[in-house]
């Protein structure tokens, strides 16, 4: 796949890790999610469901740095950085890029009750992230706006 | 994004990845439809693998548009994980949702 790179891990006991970069464009949306979807297969996560709340995480995520961070402007950088622990219990994704400060755990949860007329349309990204993954860390950390996702993995689950 | 005009119904089958990518093009199909007086609309979703939350924006414009010329927006065939997407935005209380077309077009044709 085009820009995929898998970096080999500098010490195989201690967790795997594998990398994406992309330019921050929406076409590249779905190269991101299969680079996911292999990665988590490749760690031997075979969850569909898992996978799913990953790719759609880390989908929105990257959706919010496009639009936000680089206001849509096509010639930033997006690393996708995912790592599995030896312990191989949680599934981490650092997501970095070095546009405007953009901290998408700022924003509050959209009202999932409200009717047609009240529905607003924002904050679904975040709450998705909020609700699929089991950690949403965001830090900021010079020009670089890192957000960092994680998921726990039940073990030799290959169900839906 | 396929389109298909049964009666006064308009079947669009949606794209495989409804993402902030191609919801822009989805957005402009169905805004297109509404303004040429379209009211019924059925959204298939049997092609579709996967949908984000500018996906869900842009059904949620559409039905506040239909809204205001009465007419009504139809989702129908979603495939599990799809659905689960819809059930914990809170749309499966906004949008009607059917398991196939023909429940969809039977539940329009009804008085």
């Amino acid at each position: 796949m085009k820009g995929k790179q898998r970096t080999e891990t500098e010490n195989e006991t201690t967790e795997e890790k594998f990398e994406l970069t992309v330019e921050s464009k929406l076409e590249k949306l779905p190269v991101i999610s299969e680079f996911i979807e292999e990665t988590m297969k490749q760690c031997k996560i075979q969850s569909i469901k898992d996978i799913y709340a990953v790719q759609l995480s880390v989908d929105e995520a990257c959706t919010n740095i496009i639009k936000h961070a680089y206001s849509n402007k096509s010639e930033g950088t997006i690393v996708i950085r995912c790592m599995l622990p030896i312990s191989g219990e949680k599934f981490i994704v650092n997501i970095m890029d070095w546009g405007k400060p953009f901290d998408p755990t700022t924003i509050p949860n959209p009202d999932t009750e409200s009717d047609l007329n009240e529905r607003k349309v924002g904050g679904l990204g975040i709450f998705f992230m909020r609700k699929f993954m089991d950690e949403v860390e965001y830090v900021r950390s010079n020009d670089m706006n890192l957000l960092i996702i994680g998921k726990y993995i039940k073990k030799n689950e290959s169900s839906k | 994004m396929e389109i298909r005009t049964e009666d006064d119904v308009t079947i669009a089958v949606m794209v495989p990845r409804f993402d902030a990518y191609t919801a822009n093009d989805v957005d402009m199909v169905l805004r297109e439809l509404i303004a040429k007086g379209t009211k019924k609309i059925v959204c298939d979703f049997s092609q579709t693998e996967y949908v984000a939350s500018a996906g869900l924006r842009v059904l949620l414009s559409s039905a506040k548009n239909l809204q205001k010329t009465d007419g009504q927006i139809l989702l129908v065939s979603m495939k599990p994980y799809v659905y689960e997407v819809f059930e914990i935005s809170g749309f499966t209380q906004i949008f009607k949702i059917f398991p196939s077309q023909k429940e969809a077009l039977q539940s329009l044709n009804q008085p």
